[in-house]
């Protein structure tokens, strides 16, 4: 009797604890925020309000010696602005998924953040309930001047269920695959790389570089080939490019298929088992260690999984080697959900200020001041002009690193660095215009029905498609690819089709 | 560091012994004060457990700090194993999420036998061959360690097999790349200037089980060799000094009483070990394999590696990742209360309780 008492003053006491603990779950009230589309600037940002912005660092700004001149120079900005102090957590890029889910996770307050398919995805964020939904009230009050520069359509992409969780940031959003060649090379051979249009027309460029004693010509066989021949074989991936599960974007019926059951599948197999015993790569790309007689860095052919204008001539800066990157687009231009959703802001549902959230995404879009001084820093300290007009500046050496304008805001508004860049947002504009939808932009697949199959399939699908990709399915790459689609149906592929199939039906029933 | 922890266990056992002569000293002053008022046996042996007990509370008070530690990262948690039940969803809360009831538990059981059955495998044979290995040879190296006499020598020796353990597996993954390189590396280099054909390394799963092997000793030698060898240090050196003048050799003496006197702790060692056999070292099968390569995993993919790649892509899989931790811990408790009964008909004095 007497243990009994004890046990149970156990359990009291660490019930009472774990109450403690649930008692940090509360949700932050959300604060009256005042409405109105017509209400004035004073009206709109009276209160005083300190944001937490989980800024995505890609070249490590913040360990900058001269961070806090910057974090200063915003909130100037923002102060001036929108009466608000911007509180920015750095998380650096590698870390930022599982950082932002570990936040997710612990309920713990934060308010703006980026969100995108490759980087903190959007989708299942979502599904997790971390972001707060966009009420249209909230929108035309504080939001309102970035989606005039919105068209309609981009903003299906970020609206699930009907309702709007976050605000795409102006980019290139069609995708298009593209081969990517450093000049030097093809021009030192004889090679015309721009009249590149289909894979095979690589191939005479691979017996040059092969007699001239290169051994890798080909960089990006392998697993991570998918992504950079989705558009090229005219899907539409529901989950990912890898995942199986897609539509093609042309036929128009809808139809979800498995991937790796197609003949734009196998031909792109067949393919690279051609190249592999042509010996234009190695069977290093399978096992580490390529054998590459030059300098590491020298990549004569590679892939780009999206062409946008103006891109050369940043990747072109970006190289060690001081080689020129020339991409030539192959495959066709899609518009479609994930494409639109891989750079998205963010409000947290914990932000008890969802306005005042959207009050400095809308500055992000808008503010050209601020959006370039994240990016390149201040002006004469950081960067000085050379053409004004042109929006073209110098970046000084050695001074703050930036970041990148997609992980930050409207990219249209940034400036250029080089001379031939100018322009390029217009043009980008226009493609972004002109291409054509998928047929199921807008649709965001819930993966929830079907995670125990989805995960099973996570665990072990890059074992059966790597080899295939990398040109070794063995015996032959037919009985490779059988041996991977059974993997697939003993994992429950089927399920995952028809769970696929009804979820894609039910949406195009209510469009 | 070495010198660090002898300072500070020299340190704890002058202090308790303190607390004891200070006890001792207590329980005679009360015993003087009260022999008086003594009436019978049993007021006595209460009031003596009293002081006991109030003694006992100060020594109790040194493992305060451990034990909060204990308590708020090692029992705290174990409420959030409900999740492994539910369907997790950060703006519900543990508590808030929905009842699944076995769900979370599916998925490890659906796709291919063969996956399964490979997983289960490389798991349990890879884990106790080590286990195995590393006993045998932490036994050996403990007992000729402490057959040294040279102290400079054995601090270098101890310091020597020592250091491996604080390397991280990331770090030596590196080195055994550097190693292993089908191109650069060293190994191969010197097949080849000895005359022989390079192997691919990574891309044989057949050569893994060793170099594993290796890698997991390497690591964890170092550990239980000074282990073993401070217990040796507590035999009573007369015992040793009567079994020479017996004329008894070196090799009589390690066996009949250098070994005798270790073998309880390697049975409890041993024991303890086993209740983790489901669950691998992660970052030796993950990153010596460098990043869990395709080409060498039918004999390295082991269940906490694969656990890793099928849940990583989706952070609702709180759930199903708690449910396999689950299911290790409970396979592991099956397997070390068996092996504890089974070392009880061995060895008395081994188990752990």
């Amino acid at each position: 009797m007497k243990n009994v008492k004890k046990i149970l003053a156990l359990v009291l006491c660490l019930l009472m604890v774990l109450t403690v603990f649930a008692g940090c779950n509360q949700k932050d009230e959300k604060a009256n925020e005042p409405l109105g589309a017509d209400l004035t600037k004073e009206e709109k940002f009276a209160e005083h309000v300190t944001l937490t912005w989980c800024f995505p660092d890609a070249r490590g700004a913040a360990d900058f010696s001269e961070w806090d001149r910057i974090v200063a120079a915003i909130n100037e900005i923002t102060m001036r602005e929108i009466n608000t102090t911007i509180n920015i957590e750095v998380i650096p890029l590698g870390e930022y998924t599982e950082k932002m889910s570990l936040k997710y996770g612990a309920n713990e307050r934060w308010d703006v953040c980026f969100s995108g398919s490759q980087w903190n995805g959007f989708a299942s964020a979502v599904s997790n309930g971390a972001f707060e939904a966009l009420t249209d009230e909230y929108v035309e009050t504080y939001l309102a001047e970035t989606m005039a520069l919105l068209e309609p359509e981009y903003l299906k992409a970020v609206t699930i269920d009907g309702n709007l969780y976050g605000v795409p940031l102006q980019q290139i959003y069609v995708r298009q695959n593209a081969i990517k060649f450093e000049i030097e090379w093809a021009e030192a051979l004889g090679f015309d790389w721009a009249s590149v249009k289909t894979y095979e027309d690589l191939e005479p460029y691979y017996d040059l570089l092969l007699a001239n004693g290169y051994t890798e010509c080909f960089m990006g066989a392998g697993e991570g080939l998918m992504e950079n021949v989705t558009s090229y074989m005219g899907f539409d991936a529901l989950v990912s490019s890898v995942f199986p599960g897609v539509i093609r974007v042309t036929d128009g019926t809808c139809k979800v298929v498995n991937q790796y059951e197609t003949e734009e599948f196998k031909y792109i197999a067949d393919l690279m088992a051609k190249w592999y015993n042509a010996g234009y790569f190695t069977d290093g790309v399978a096992f580490g260690g390529q054998d590459n007689p030059f300098d590491e860095d020298r990549h004569p052919v590679s892939l780009e999984p999206v062409k946008k204008p103006g891109g050369d001539e940043i990747a072109t800066q970006k190289q060690k080697n001081d080689t020129t990157i020339k991409t030539v687009p192959i495959g066709n231009a899609v518009l479609t959900t994930s494409s639109i959703a891989q750079t998205t802001m963010a409000v947290s549902q914990n932000c008890p200020y969802p306005g005042r959230a959207l009050a400095f995404i809308n500055l992000l879009n808008t503010n050209e001041e601020l959006l370039n001084l994240i990016c390149f820093g201040e002006e004469d300290i950081d960067w000085t002009w050379v053409d004004k007009d042109n929006k073209l500046i110098q970046v000084e050496e050695g001074a703050y690193p930036g970041n990148e304008p997609f992980l930050v805001g409207n990219t249209f508004l940034s400036y250029h660095v080089h001379e031939s860049q100018i322009g390029c947002w217009e043009e980008t504009i226009e493609i972004n215009k002109n291409a054509g939808a998928s047929p199921l932009l807008g649709f965001t697949f819930d993966s929830r029905p079907i995670r125990a199959q989805m995960s099973t399939i996570n665990g072990n699908i890059d074992e059966y498609l790597e080899p295939i990709l990398c040109g070794m399915g063995e015996p032959t790459t037919e009985a490779a690819i059988a041996a991977l689609n059974e993997f697939l149906y003993d994992a429950g592929l089927q399920d995952i089709l028809d769970e696929m199939q009804r979820q894609v039906d039910e949406w195009l029933e209510n469009q | 560091m070495n010198i660090y922890i002898k300072v500070c266990r020299k340190k704890l056992l002058e202090f308790l012994k303190l607390c004891d002569m200070i006890y001792v000293f207590k329980l005679e002053v009360y015993r003087v004060k009260t022999k008086a008022l003594v009436k019978t046996p049993a007021n006595q042996a209460s009031s003596i457990r009293k002081i006991q007990r109030k003694d006992n509370w100060q020594l109790f008070s040194l493992s305060v700090p451990g034990l909060i530690v204990l308590a708020l990262f090692s029992y705290l948690p174990m409420f959030g194993l409900v999740l492994a039940f539910k369907e997790y969803r950060a703006i519900d809360g543990i508590f808030g999420s929905q009842w699944v009831g076995f769900d979370n538990f599916t998925f490890f059981f659906t796709g291919k036998a063969t996956t399964l059955k490979r997983l289960l495998t490389n798991t349990v044979t890879l884990n106790v061959l080590y286990l195995a290995v590393n006993t045998i040879v932490t036994i050996i190296m403990g007992m000729l360690l402490f057959e040294l006499k040279n102290r400079l020598a054995i601090r270098v020796y101890q310091t020597i097999v020592f250091l491996p353990f604080i390397v991280s597996w990331v770090g030596a993954s590196y080195a055994i790349y550097a190693n292993l390189d089908h191109n650069n590396g060293i190994i191969n280099g010197l097949l080849k200037d000895w005359g022989m054909d390079p192997v691919r390394w990574y891309a044989k799963p057949e050569h893994w089980t060793w170099i594993l092997m290796i890698c997991y000793l390497w690591k964890k030698v170092g550990h239980g060799t000074i282990v073993y060898y401070g217990n040796l240090m507590s035999v009573d050196t007369s015992l040793f000094e009567a079994a020479t003048l017996d004329g008894a050799n070196r090799f009589q003496i390690m066996m009949n009483i250098s070994w005798p006197h270790i073998r309880p702790v390697v049975i409890s060692f041993t024991i303890l070990s086993l209740g983790g056999v489901f669950n691998s070292d992660f970052g030796m099968f993950y990153y010596m394999t460098n990043g869990n390569k395709p080409a060498l995993r039918p004999r390295t993919d082991v269940i906490d590696t694969y656990i890793i790649r099928a849940l990583q892509e989706d952070i609702g899989s709180v759930g199903m990742s708690t449910a396999i931790g689950l299911m290790q811990s409970i396979a592991g408790f099956i397997v070390l209360m068996a092996v504890n009964k089974l070392a009880s008909w061995i060895d008395e004095k081994g188990t752990v309780f």
